[in-house]
């Protein structure tokens, strides 16, 4: 063999040894989501120190009343010195599939049947106390860690808890770390013994909370993922295998929607994996799990101009790895060229999912959406000319401030204008609200127009809070909450549908014309 | 076959020819074995990658009469606080046989996660683009305190012809 020599140009020092030996991460239970965001930590970690032993909990996969003696065991079976809990789901009045807490809202609220209000507000009162119950649980699970592993330091992060941090960390024993955002840096910080003044922590000392700040976020243009190692860490991780799995490709979103906090959390500035990093980790999960259906788990696909190029990149590459999979993520069709469009198509786009918003211009503009309507559509028929074939999710937050009868029925045409172009068995309206979220533009917005108290407590559930942080006022509200009130009862697996035909013949009887929105007029 | 590789056997696998199969499944040194097939001495020439791409190694594997056989892409998936950040900076940029440089640097290898996969165009921004599926290969390298490496190998059509195809 050949005699090897040594650089001596390049810098020669070793990196500095972990400070904690044993990391414990604990998914605090939720749906059956992957935690996606624990799979990257882990890595991230174990990249940087290899010598820390890391395990995973995944409280999901135990029943209920198991989960913690699950937790116990644990902490007493791999003895860690770190304990990092994932919190992502606070559960404030964030409806979702399966959970009938907005029906039984608007059955109590408007239902002209007084059974039928009965029924829902004994419902309702059944369903905050759940909220309140699975809220203090994951408090439990945390200070029973703090009890378990005394000599431990606690971290807690997650999607909910980097919202509610403030709210969240009153609740827990001083010394437990919180981390906002992202935490790469943050926890390496710490295994190294370094300060993390410089970073979105928080921590409480008696009464007072103390809110660090970051500059720049992590960079993620090479982060490789290494599926096995995860997989010798993460008992339990059989129950994902086959199902949809999330992927980052980048983090941050330049945009400012008012209502959005994605921008809170991972910043205004985009950070990129290389494209070679993000094929290779689906073919993992593919070729090891089954994996055929991934979610791209950013905030925006395309989010600006600016990450066109990149975009490209990574969809030639998908497309180049012959994997045979299918992807999806929320995209703004406004960005997708004709070219775009068949990467799209070529690379195996499912579904697609537009947070289309409203159908006025004027609206999306003080939302500060920062697209034009007449972009999005194009986007849509670059998109059908390339052999699009799969379903169009149209995500609507009707009844925005500045809502009128005619701004509603704009959004009703803009639906029937893309179910013209893609066919209306392939087009799914999606029916929200615009809930108020604490550090958005939307909720400072109406803190100055008085609907909301400055010190409002965003994790209330008192019902008449709960009322204000579901924006649906005046009489709008009330004819969209009846729309919704039909369809549960008609046709609840198609609901949005029914609500946008339910408030055109409303409207309709209103002497309202549903005229051309722009979208309708761009097509 | 199936219990060799960890994932799934390509479609396509069995109808390459034997010698190009042989390479594909490999768990000792390919350029060892390049250069039995075609007689001549490989060489490794590196791809020039910019400075601020940390922790990436692209090379060809070439050699004199048949040019370019391979196009390999290296990762670093862990560092290890007993490696010299200086070493793993040296091994990236140096122009040997990775598997042969990092032994005689770090020690005794472990290789594992072997797969197999095609694919086909532009699949590195850096590898040459070819019409048609270009088989590759892909496994991890670790040395005894944690420092792993994950290789992947793209066996270009030059490769398959020299093999029997």
């Amino acid at each position: 063999m050949e005699s090897l020599e040594l650089s001596m140009a390049a810098p020669m020092e070793s990196r500095p040894l972990s400070g904690y030996r044993r990391i414990l991460f604990v998914w605090l239970p939720v749906r059956k989501i992957y935690p996606v965001g624990i799979g990257y930590l882990a890595n991230w970690i174990h990249r940087e120190h290899p010598e820390v032993a890391i395990e995973v909990l995944d409280l999901t996969r135990f029943e209920e009343p198991d989960q913690m003696s699950a937790l116990s065991r644990k902490i007493a079976e791999f003895s860690p010195d770190l304990l990092a809990y994932s919190w992502r789901d606070v559960q404030i009045f964030a409806p979702h599939e399966g959970d009938n807490s907005l029906r039984r809202a608007f059955e109590f609220y408007y239902s002209p049947n007084l059974l039928t209000r009965a029924y829902a507000a004994w419902d309702g009162v059944r369903m905050v106390w759940k909220y309140r119950s699975e809220f203090h649980k994951k408090l439990r699970f945390i200070r029973e860690g703090v009890r378990r592993a005394p000599g431990a330091q606690v971290m807690v992060g997650g999607g909910a808890f980097s919202v509610f941090a403030e709210q969240i960390i009153r609740l827990l024993p001083e010394g437990v770390i919180g981390v906002v955002g992202e935490g790469e840096e943050a926890m390496i910080k710490l295994l190294e013994g370094r300060s993390l003044g410089d970073e979105r922590v928080i921590t409480r000392k008696g009464k007072q909370i103390i809110l660090g700040k970051k500059e720049g976020a992590v960079e993620i243009r090479r982060a490789p993922f290494d599926l096995a190692y995860l997989e010798s860490v993460y008992p339990g991780h059989e129950m994902y295998h086959g199902k949809p799995v999330g992927i980052q490709t980048k983090r941050g979103c330049p945009y400012g929607c008012s209502f959005c906090l994605y921008t809170y959390i991972e910043g205004k500035r985009v950070y990129y994996r290389d494209p070679e990093d993000v094929v290779d980790e689906i073919r993992q999960y593919q070729e090891r799990w089954g994996v055929r259906n991934f979610w791209f788990a950013d905030a925006q696909f395309i989010p600006g101009v600016k990450a066109v190029p990149e975009a490209v990149s990574l969809l030639k590459a998908l497309r180049d790895s012959n994997l045979g999979i299918t992807w999806s993520g929320y995209i703004r069709t406004s960005l997708i060229s004709m070219e775009m469009a068949k990467l799209m198509v070529e690379s195996g786009m499912g579904d697609l999912e537009v947070a289309i918003t409203s159908g006025s211009q004027e609206i999306l503009d003080s939302l500060k959406m920062g697209f034009k309507l007449e972009g999005l559509m194009e986007g849509c028929r670059n998109l059908k000319e390339a052999g699009y074939k799969g379903k169009i999710i149209l995500n609507y937050s009707l009844n925005a401030p500045g809502e009128t009868p005619e701004s509603l029925a704009e959004a009703v045409a803009s639906y029937e204008a893309i179910c013209d172009l893609f066919g209306p068995e392939n087009v799914y309206p999606m029916v929200f609200f615009l809930a108020v979220q604490p550090h958005t533009s939307f909720e400072k917005r109406l803190m100055r127009e008085g609907w909301l108290e400055e010190n409002y407590d965003p994790i209330s559930l008192n019902p008449w809070t709960i009322r204000k942080l579901l924006y649906n006022p005046g009489p709008l509200g009330e004819l969209i909450a009846k729309a919704c009130l039909v369809a549960w009862d008609i046709e609840p697996m198609a609901m949005g549908r029914v609500v946008m035909r339910e408030i055109k013949k409303s409207l309709g009887l209103a002497g309202v014309h549903v005229k051309g929105s722009a979208v309708a007029q761009a097509s | 076959m199936e219990t060799l590789l960890e994932g799934q056997i390509p479609e396509g696998f069995p109808r390459l020819p034997g010698p190009f199969r042989m390479l594909l499944g490999l768990d000792g040194t390919l350029t060892r074995s390049l250069t039995f097939l075609t007689g001549e001495a490989v060489k490794v020439e590196t791809v020039r990658l910019p400075e601020s791409l940390d922790g990436v190694r692209k090379v060809f594997l070439r050699v004199p009469i048949h040019g370019r056989l391979v196009f390999a892409r290296t990762r670093v998936m862990a560092r290890s606080s007993r490696t010299l950040e200086g070493d793993i900076a040296s091994l990236l940029k140096g122009d040997l046989a990775i598997g042969q440089s990092m032994e005689a640097r770090f020690g005794p290898l472990v290789k594992d996660q072997f797969a197999i996969f095609s694919v086909s165009g532009a699949y590195d921004p850096d590898g040459p683009e070819e019409i048609g599926p270009i088989w590759a290969r892909s496994y991890r390298m670790s040395t005894r305190d944690g420092f792993s490496l994950k290789i992947e190998e793209f066996f270009l059509p030059t490769l398959l012809r020299l093999s029997g195809g």
